[in-house]
C-alpha cells in the first residue's frame, strides 16, 4: 500500500515536470525573436508572398493571443501531436521515431560498457594499496575530464585508422556500434567509478563489514554481498547524471561517427531552427528523466528496507 | 610503570580449568600500525591463554590496545597492521603464519565474534535471518529450508521472542536488546569453541545489558572459551573467571577476578576500580588526589566574579520547578505518542537531581522542556518562580543564560572549524563579557575545567572525548549559570575519564553552588552524583525521592529491576584502594 501510494505520488510529480518542460519550451519558442511563419515557409530565402505568410499565420494560430496559442499547443500535446517538422515535412513524432532506435542502441551499449566496468574496477580497487588506487583513480580522472570527442578521436585513430578493427562510422551492424559505445561508456565510467569507490571505502569501514569477515566470509564476497549494496544507494542517485551524459554525449558521438540518431537529429534541427522537432526532443529528454528517476525511486525501496514512507 | 606483564600466562593459568589445553594461546604479541617514523606500537608483548569453559576479561581504556588484541586472535587486525608474536596457537594449531584463507575457515566456525552496538554491526539492508543464516551458508551443509529452520532455533535459543517473525525483520525494526541477541545468535550459529565479545553491552540500557551478560554467561559452556573486552570492570566481573588489565598496549595486571578485584596490585588497576561510581563513592572523589577546582575560599582570578550566588542560595526550595508537564508528538501513523506525562519536580540550588530511565523514557524531552527550548503541552516550568514565557515576555536574558546544557557528544554541538578559544569565547561574549576581558575570561574558564591554556588553539576534532566534554562544561560555565542540565554527559566516556569528569562536575558544584539536572541511564553514576532521584518510564515518574530512599525501598517493580541490573563488584571494598 505505501509503495503504491509512493508510485502514484511520483507519477503525479513526473507529470508536473513534463508539463513544466512543455511550458518552458513553449515560452522559449514564443519569446525567440524572428518570424515563425517565415521559418515554416523555409526562411527569408523562400521569399513568400504576404498572402501565404498570412495564410500560415492563421493556420498555425500565430495571429491569436498567447493564451490561445498555449492552449492549443497543450491540447495537441495531450493528443500526442507534436506538430510538423518545418524541415522534414513530416510529423515530429515520426521524425523522432525513425531515429530513436539507433540512439537507444547506442545508449544501451554505452551502459553495457560503463556499468560492468564501474562495478568491477570500483569493487576491486577500493581500500587497496595506495599505488593501485592512484593509478586507477588517475585513469578515471583522465576519462572523466577529457572531452568526449577527444576520446572518440583517440579510439578512431587507434582502432579504425591504424588497426582497422572497426569501421570509421555509420550505422551498419554491431561492429559500427563498438567505438561509439566505448566513447560514451568510458566517459560515464570515469565519474561513476570514482564515486562508487569512495562510497565503498566508507562502507568497508563500517562495523557490519567486520562482523561479516568475522563469520569467515572472504574478502571479495564481503565486498559484493555486503558493501556493494550499501554503496550502490548513493550512486544510484547519480542516474540523472548518467542520462544527461548519454543524451548530451550522443549529439557529439553521433556527429563524430556520422551515425543516425536523436543526437544528429537534434543538431540538424538546431541548425535549421526546426522548432517543433527541438521541442519534441526536449520533451522526450524530460520524459526519459522522469521515467528513469521513477524507476530508481522504486529500486530504492527494493534495496533499502528503511525507505518505505514519504 | 613496568612494561612487562606482572604475571606470565603460565603462572596465571595455574588456576581452574585444569587439564584441557587452551583454545587460544598467545605469547608475546606485538602489533604496530603505520611505517617509518609514523610507526606506532599499539600492543606490546601481550601473552594470554583461554581454556575451554573459561572466560577472560580484557579490561582497559579506549586506546589501550584491548580491541586490537582481540581482533588479532581471529586474524582481523586490519589493513596496515604489523603483527608479530612468539607464538599464536588456535586450538592447538600454530596460527602465526595463517593467511586470509586459513583464517576464513576458522572464523565463524571455530571462533565467533560479537561486536558492540548491534545496529551498526548487523547489515542494515539484510534481514536478521539472512545475517544469522550467512554463517550457516558459509560453514554448514544445510540447504535453504534447513538453514531457515536453524536460524529460528538459534534466535529462540538466545531468547528472541517470536523468532519466525524476527528473522524476517531488519535490524532497525528490532530493539537494542533483541539486536544484540541476534548478533550473538549469528556469532554462535556454527557452534564455535571460542567467542570474542568486544564491549557487548556498552550501547545497551542497564536492564538489557544485564540480560545480555546473563546470556553470555550461559554460552560459556564447558567446551567454549570466551574473551570479553570492556572498559568497565564492573560489567565483566560477574561473567569473567580471570581479568587482564591493559594499559598503553601492555597487560599490567592479570589474575582471577577475585584476586584482581579484592587485591589489585597495580596502581592503574586500583585507580580503575576506584573510578567506578556507585552509592558508596558519593561525596568522595573518584580519581583520588586534590580537588581540581579551587574551593570557594580562593580569590577569583579576574574581575568577573563567578561565585556570588547569595541571592540564589537564599531563594526558596526549587530554583527550577517543573509542574505537571506533559508533551506528545505525532507518530509516523498519525496518532499522537505521549513522550512526557505529568512530570513534576523541584531542583533546589546547589543540589543534583538525577533522572534515570532507559532510552525512550522521555528523559531528553524533559531536559529540553526544562531548558525552555521546547514548550510543554500542559504544565509549566518555572525558574525563580516565573515561567519561561514570562521570562521571554520581559526579555530577561539573565534567566535564559542561567540554565545551560551539556550533552553526551559535545562534538556535535561544536562548530568543527572553530578553535576552543572561539567556542568558549563566543559563549562568554554572548554572556556579556566585554571584548577586552574576553581572552582572560576564556583562560579562566579553561583553567576551571582543568584544560591548559595551550589547548585554546585546538579544534574539537583534535581533542579526546574527555577534553571535549571539558570544553562543553567551560562553555556552559561561560554564561555564569545557576542550573546545568547534563544529558548523559559521561555515557560515551571510559570509566577513568568518566571519573575525572564526574569529579570536575562535583568540584564545580561545590565552588559555584550549581544545580544539576543529571540525566543518565547508568545507575552507578546517578547514585554517585545525585541527592534526589527520579525514575522515568514511558514518560511518567515511577519513583521520586532522596536517592537512598529510592534505591533502598523502591516503590515500583520497574525500579527494582533497574536496581537489580546494576553490575556488582563481588566483595570489593573501596576503602582498600584509597587508604
Amino acid at each position: 500500500m505505501p509503495i503504491l501510494r509512493r508510485i502514484l505520488t511520483r507519477l503525479l510529480v513526473g507529470i508536473g515536470v513534463l508539463w513544466g518542460a512543455a511550458t518552458l519550451t513553449f515560452l522559449a519558442v514564443y519569446l525567440i525573436p524572428g518570424d515563425t511563419a517565415l521559418l515554416i515557409l523555409g526562411g527569408p530565402d523562400a521569399r513568400p508572398t504576404a498572402e501565404t505568410l498570412a495564410q500560415v499565420r492563421s493556420d498555425y494560430l500565430l495571429d491569436q493571443p498567447f493564451i490561445v496559442q498555449y492552449g492549443s499547443y497543450l491540447g495537441n500535446l495531450l493528443q500526442g501531436d507534436l506538430g510538423q517538422s518545418y524541415r522534414l515535412r513530416l510529423p515530429v513524432t515520426d521524425a523522432i521515431g525513425q531515429q530513436i532506435g539507433a540512439t537507444a542502441a547506442l545508449a544501451a551499449a554505452a551502459v553495457a560498457v560503463a556499468l560492468p566496468l564501474t562495478l568491477a574496477v570500483a569493487v576491486l580497487s577500493a581500500q587497496r594499496a595506495n599505488w593501485i588506487r592512484s593509478i586507477v583513480s588517475g585513469v578515471e580522472v583522465v576519462l572523466a575530464a577529457t572531452p568526449t570527442f577527444i576520446i572518440g578521436f583517440a579510439l578512431l585513430i587507434v582502432f579504425s585508422f591504424s588497426l582497422r578493427w572497426f569501421p570509421i562510422g555509420g550505422n551498419q551492424g554491431v561492429a559500427a556500434l563498438v567505438l561509439p559505445a566505448l566513447t560514451l561508456g568510458l566517459a560515464v565510467f570515469g565519474t561513476l567509478s570514482q564515486v562508487l569507490r569512495n562510497e565503498l571505502e566508507d562502507v568497508l569501514e563500517q562495523p557490519f563489514i567486520l562482523t561479516a569477515r568475522s563469520r569467515g566470509m572472504r574478502d571479495l564476497p564481503v565486498r559484493v554481498r555486503h558493501a556493494l549494496r550499501h554503496a550502490a544507494i548513493p550512486v544510484m542517485t547519480m542516474s540523472g547524471f548518467v542520462v544527461a551524459a548519454l543524451l548530451g554525449g550522443s549529439v557529439i558521438v553521433e556527429t563524430l561517427f556520422s551515425r543516425q540518431g536523436i543526437g544528429s537529429l537534434t543538431l540538424a534541427s538546431v541548425y535549421n531552427k526546426d522548432l517543433p522537432v527541438i521541442i519534441g526532443i526536449v520533451l522526450l529528454s524530460a520524459a526519459v528523466y522522469v521515467v528513469v528517476n521513477l524507476v530508481i525511486d522504486l529500486l530504492y525501496t527494493l534495496i533499502d528496507p528503511k525507505v518505505v514512507t514519504a | 610503570m613496568s612494561s612487562t606483564p606482572i604475571l606470565t600466562p603460565a603462572a596465571a593459568i595455574a588456576a581452574p580449568a585444569g587439564a584441557a589445553p587452551p583454545v587460544v594461546e598467545l605469547d608475546g604479541l606485538t602489533v604496530s600500525f603505520g611505517r617509518g617514523v609514523h610507526r606506532r606500537e599499539v600492543v606490546r608483548d601481550v601473552s594470554l591463554a583461554i581454556r575451554p569453559g573459561e572466560c577472560l576479561a580484557l579490561v582497559g581504556e579506549s586506546g589501550s590496545g584491548k580491541s586490537v588484541t582481540a581482533r588479532t586472535l581471529v586474524g582481523l587486525t586490519g589493513p596496515g597492521a604489523h603483527v608479530g608474536s612468539r607464538s599464536l596457537r588456535f586450538d592447538g594449531r600454530d596460527a602465526s603464519g595463517w593467511g586470509e584463507r586459513q583464517w576464513s575457515r576458522v572464523r565463524g566456525r571455530e571462533a565467533g565474534f560479537i561486536l558492540q552496538d548491534a545496529l551498526s554491526s548487523l547489515d542494515s539492508l539484510r534481514t536478521v535471518g539472512a545475517e544469522v543464516g550467512e554463517v550457516l551458508r558459509l560453514h554448514s551443509t544445510l540447504d535453504r529450508t534447513g538453514r531457515r529452520q536453524r536460524v529460528v532455533e538459534l534466535l529462540a535459543s538466545v531468547g528472541v521472542p517470536e523468532p519466525e517473525v524476527r528473522a524476517s525483520q531488519y535490524p532497525h525494526q528490532l530493539s537494542g536488546g533483541l539486536r544484540q541477541r541476534a548478533l550473538i545468535a549469528s556469532a554462535i550459529a556454527a557452534g564455535p569453541r571460542f567467542l570474542i565479545a568486544d564491549e557487548p553491552t556498552t550501547a545497551l540500557d542497564a536492564t538489557i545489558a544485564a540480560q545480555v551478560l546473563r546470556l553470555l554467561g550461559q554460552l560459556k559452556g564447558a567446551r567454549t572459551g570466551m574473551l570479553v573486552v570492556s572498559h568497565d570492570l564492573a560489567v565483566v566481573a560477574d561473567l569473567a573467571d580471570r581479568v587482564a588489565v591493559m594499559r598503553n598496549g601492555v597487560i599490567v595486571e592479570e589474575g582471577s577476578v577475585q584476586a584482581v578485584l579484592q587485591d589489585p596490585r597495580h596502581p592503574y588497576t586500583q585507580g580503575l576500580l576506584a573510578a567506578i561510581p556507585s552509592r558508596t563513592s558519593r561525596g568522595s572523589r573518584l580519581t583520588g588526589g586534590a580537588r581540581s577546582v579551587p574551593g570557594p575560599g580562593t580569590p577569583a582570578t579576574t574581575s568577573t566574579e563567578v561565585g556570588s550566588r547569595d541571592d540564589a542560595a537564599a531563594s526558596p526550595p526549587g530554583l527550577l520547578t517543573v509542574e505537571g508537564i506533559g508533551k506528545s508528538y505525532p507518530g509516523p501513523d498519525g496518532r499522537r505518542r505521549t513522550a512526557v506525562d505529568d512530570v513534576s519536580f523541584a531542583l533546589p540550588a546547589g543540589t543534583t537531581l538525577g533522572i534515570v530511565g532507559e532510552s525512550g523514557s522521555g528523559k531528553s524531552t524533559v531536559a529540553r522542556i526544562a531548558l525552555g527550548v521546547e514548550a510543554p503541552d500542559t504544565g509549566a516550568v518555572r525558574l525563580h518562580g516565573r515561567t519561561w514565557q514570562e521570562h521571554r515576555a520581559t526579555r530577561d536574558l539573565t534567566a535564559r543564560r542561567s540554565v545551560q546544557m551539556i550533552y553526551q557528544d559535545p562534538l556535535q554541538s561544536f562548530d568543527p572549524r572553530k578553535t576552543v578559544r572561539q567556542v568558549v569565547g563566543q559563549a562568554a561574549a554572548a554572556a556579556g563579557t566585554p571584548r577586552g576581558a574576553l581572552a582572560a575570561r576564556v583562560l579562566e574558564l579553561l583553567d576551571l575545567v582543568g584544560l591548559s591554556a595551550d589547548r585554546a588553539r585546538s579544534r574539537p576534532l583534535d581533542l579526546s572525548g574527555g577534553q571535549r566534554q571539558r570544553v562543553a562544561i567551560a562553555r556552559a560555565l561561560a554564561a555564569d549559570p545557576e542550573v546545568i542540565i547534563c544529558d548523559e554527559p559521561v555515557s560515551a566516556l571510559d570509566v577513568t575519564v568518566q571519573a575525572r569528569i564526574l569529579d570536575l562536575l562535583t568540584d564545580l558544584q561545590d565552588r559555584f553552588s550549581l544545580s544539576y539536572l543529571f540525566i543518565s541511564h547508568d545507575l552507578g553514576v546517578i547514585q554517585h552524583v545525585s541527592s534526589e532521584v527520579l525514575v522515568l518510564k514511558d514518560g511518567a515518574i515511577l519513583d521520586h525521592g532522596p536517592v537512598d530512599d529510592v534505591f533502598d525501598a523502591p516503590q515500583h517493580d520497574y525500579t527494582r529491576q533497574l536496581i537489580n541490573a546494576i553490575p556488582q563488584l563481588p566483595a570489593f571494598r573501596k576503602d582498600q584502594v584509597h587508604p
